[in-house]
């Protein structure tokens, strides 16, 4: 960019005696302009309350001040649809974990490296959160960019899947400067809880889960009472951001490796989550659920030490009456879904 | 690789930073020329080929028909550019469709037509850049212009990355000089430059793709909701594909000024247009002037030279012209946009619009009570409102998936249906509410992008970054391709 003055100058501005060119003058204000935005993005962040680091502080169910030999890796949908408490009572271990909103296996992977004593480990997952499309909001902040790049290239990903994949990267270093970029949602959703707080109506869910991470969550709310509107807005917004769904990617490679890991370590047990009836319906094709089946099944082949509990095959988790969003299960749904743990793993000590 | 990723912005520093080291002219087209075509190859290898063969098909011909004096000569070559350019978008555009109908029609005579397939990629922009060359070769052949000098200027000319895919569609007179120019960045054009993209990306990231995701859920199936749902859904629409496509502009218009080069506006607060004329005057102006002056006014004039000067039941001949010539016009419109009955249907009901307003504007009253000021003030809100009407209801065609689906969105709102969901979006009516108010609040005729520079040093810092604090905060994340790109 030159000096040099331009054809047209705009009206109002001087250019006899300048103390700084305009060229530097220029650079300044965009400079200020940066910070005054990056400090309006970290006020946001601060007055909405919204979350831009995970995975920092491990949480623990059940047990007393010992060291715990039992890891958990899970995305919401887990630490939602199971009492973990329950679980670690029963097991008579307490239960650690590394708790990420919205996350999958490539994030799982990692933090399961911070727990090399594990001799059991659960992982709960999803057709929600095995899809490949749904993008975890850390992930740049806790896989390696060497790692998606070896697992891009292994799973033959397509070009538009893998731009948007290491697009995150780019975004976490933004992020630095802006927390909020690419977290429009939240900053919407965040305003509109805010006002409501201010009028004293009572927050509802409808948006602001979604990356939401809550073990100790009590809604007894159930998708079934959901007003039709409500239900078509939370199926448009899961739409929007959960693309074409894809089974076969660097969270399948992630997964594998991690099954492969905890195997090595000492017991595995899978549990696979039920989604609710309306995400099935209307956003997963069959085509999609016989490839996520597939995708089970050769996980089962690479790892056959892995115990599997299939939840999600529990038939009274089949109705709206269970879940409080489109994926998560409400306190009746997760009793029902302990319990089938808790059976499950009396048959595992019964059948050892 | 679109203007909102993070590829964009690597490649586009890069290429900034090469021309601006560029002290020679001739390297510096060099390397916009390499820019343009690494853009458009990171869209489609073959479809490159495409825009080289355009490029160098109307560049000859331009030469040619500089070299050529004999009329009928001319039009030959003439017609070797119209065929080229118009049968390539021909045969890639519009092949589905007319295969689609034809075999429609066979099936209805009971001709089995099941094995009939065909699957014809459509090249990204091919509407915009074989546009974009054929106006050259009309001013050649009119002699509006000198044939340009130099192939490597002309590829440059078509191939212009930043109004490549979607415009907007720059006129030969209009770049060529400037490419041909050693012009230099100024620092003006680069501040005006980067305030427009700053402008566009607002108007893309954090309205039309916001408001997508519901406008898509209303138009997937309208017969699910009532009518004050389905009119949320084509106002939001009538947001989305604005702020979508002049975000686009924007963005285009912007870093093309970044770079030096000056191109018109392509929107102009189409929303507050009085009439319907006006809108068109407001609305993708690139592409209605080139159909004001490639189409329409050589149709206007055909027609009048084979239209006697007489009557044509009650309409003057003149008349009778304007109003043959604008619905051709606007029937080809529509099917520039796609190949699509709703598309045809959108660009005929402008076309009558525009003919009808055309008659009112003759036969208005203009004596007695229609020179009272209430008048004139009611007249214009209803016309105002009437080309609100028009152009929202046109959008619901534009968008539908079908015709059948057109029909039913209507036919509800027509109805005023009132059973089914209602809807009420937070993204559809905050932002609904915002550009609308923006039209009716700001100049019609202004231009923030040029006015922004002139504002002291604290407003400029306090525009600088409030966009940059709404594009970050409120820019979707995994922006949807530009509206404009299908076509």
């Amino acid at each position: 960019v030159s000096n040099a003055p331009s054809s047209d100058p705009p009206r109002g501005r001087t250019r006899s005696v300048h103390l700084v060119s305009d060229r530097a003058r220029l650079t300044l204000l965009m400079g200020a302009a940066v910070l005054l935005a990056s400090a309006g993005t970290y006020l946001l962040v601060a007055v909405l309350g919204i979350q831009t680091a995970a995975g920092s502080s491990p949480r623990r169910f059940g047990g007393g001040d010992g060291p715990a030999s039992v890891a958990l890796a899970g995305s919401s949908l887990t630490y939602d649809g199971v009492s973990w408490s329950e679980v670690a009572s029963f097991l008579g271990t307490a239960i650690e974990s590394w708790p990420v909103p919205g996350s999958s296996p490539a994030e799982w992977e990692q933090l399961q490296r911070r727990f090399p004593q594990a001799r059991m480990t659960f992982i709960g997952v999803s057709l929600y959160d095995l899809n490949e499309a749904w993008l975890c909001d850390f992930r740049a902040n806790i896989v390696p960019l060497g790692r998606t790049l070896a697992d891009l290239r292994e799973s033959g990903s397509d070009l538009t899947f893998a731009r948007r994949l290491l697009n995150c990267y780019p975004r976490a270093w933004v992020r630095r400067v802006f927390p909020t970029a690419g977290r429009a949602d939240r900053v919407i959703f965040g305003f509109r809880d805010k006002a409501r707080d201010l009028i004293g109506e009572g927050r509802d869910l409808d948006g602001t889960p979604r990356l939401r991470l809550a073990a100790d969550y009590t809604s007894e709310d159930r998708i079934g009472d959901w007003p039709r509107d409500r239900m078509l807005r939370r199926l448009a917004s899961m739409r929007a951001v959960q693309g074409v769904p894809g089974f076969f990617g660097p969270k399948h490679l992630a997964l594998r490796r991690l099954l492969q890991q905890a195997s090595r370590q000492g017991v595995v047990v899978v549990i696979v989550l039920p989604v609710s009836p309306p995400y099935l319906e209307s956003l997963i094709a069959p085509r999609e659920i016989r490839q996520f089946e597939a995708s089970l099944d050769e996980l089962r082949k690479r790892a056959p030490a892995a115990r599997w509990v299939r939840v999600d095959r529990i038939p009274s988790l089949d109705s709206t009456d269970y879940f409080y969003d489109l994926v998560h299960l409400n306190m009746e749904g997760r009793r029902i879904a302990s319990d089938g743990l808790l059976s499950a793993l009396a048959g595992m000590s019964a059948s050892r | 690789m679109t203007f909102t990723s993070f590829e964009f912005l690597a490649f586009f520093g890069i290429v900034l930073a090469g021309i601006s080291l560029c002290a020679s002219r001739t390297v510096r087209n060099w390397l916009l020329l390499a820019a343009s075509y690494a853009f458009y190859l990171s869209w489609s290898v073959p479809c490159g080929l495409l825009v080289f063969a355009v490029s160098v098909v109307d560049y000859l011909v331009g030469r040619r028909l500089a070299q050529t004096e004999g009329h009928s000569a001319r039009k030959r070559w003439l017609r070797v550019s119209l065929i080229t350019n118009l049968g390539l978008l021909g045969f890639f555009k519009y092949t589905g469709f007319v295969s689609a109908n034809a075999g429609w029609a066979l099936r209805m005579a009971g001709v089995d037509t099941s094995g009939w397939r065909f699957d014809i990629i459509l090249p990204v922009g091919i509407s915009f850049f074989t546009f974009k060359s054929m106006s050259y070769t009309l001013d050649v052949y009119r002699r509006s212009i000198q044939p340009c000098a130099s192939l490597r200027d002309y590829l440059l000319f078509v191939s212009f990355f930043p109004q490549l895919l979607a415009g907007p569609i720059a006129r030969a007179t209009e770049l060529l000089p400037q490419i041909a120019r050693a012009a230099r960045v100024t620092v003006v054009d680069f501040e005006t430059g980067l305030l427009q993209f700053g402008l566009g990306a607002v108007k893309k990231l954090a309205i039309a793709d916001q408001v997508a995701g519901h406008v898509d859920l209303i138009f997937s199936s309208p017969g699910q909701y009532d009518a004050l749902t389905l009119v949320q859904g084509a106002i939001g629409y009538a947001v989305q594909i604005y702020c979508d496509f002049s975000g686009y502009s924007d963005m285009a218009i912007g870093t093309a000024r970044m770079m030096g080069f000056r191109t018109a506006e392509n929107f102009q607060m189409p929303y507050s247009a009085t009439d319907i004329t006006d809108f068109w005057r407001r609305w993708h102006i690139s592409l209605s002037s080139w159909f004001r002056d490639y189409l329409f006014l050589p149709l206007a004039y055909a027609f009048s030279r084979r239209m006697p000067a007489e009557s044509y039941g009650g309409l003057r001949a003149d008349v009778a012209v304007y109003m043959a010539a604008i619905l051709v016009t606007f029937f080809l419109c529509g099917l520039w946009h796609g190949a699509g009955w709703t598309f045809i249907l959108w660009g005929l009901l402008h076309g009558t619009a525009l003919a009808v307003h055309r008659g009112w504007r003759l036969w208005r009253p203009r004596k007695g009570a229609a020179r009272t000021r209430a008048f004139r003030l009611g007249a214009g809100i209803a016309s105002r409102l009437a080309t609100l009407t028009v152009v929202i209801g046109g959008w619901i065609l534009f968008r539908a998936e079908s015709l059948s689906s057109a029909g039913e969105y209507l036919g509800r709102i027509a109805a005023w249906e009132t059973t089914g969901t209602r809807l009420a979006s937070p993204y559809i009516i905050p932002a609904s509410a915002a550009v609308f108010m923006a039209h009716l609040l700001t100049s019609r005729n202004g231009n923030w992008a040029a006015e922004v520079p002139s504002q002291p040093m604290p407003a400029r810092l306090l525009w600088y970054a409030s966009l940059l604090f709404v594009i970050v905060s409120f820019g979707a994340t995994d922006g949807a391709p530009f509206i404009y790109f299908q076509f």
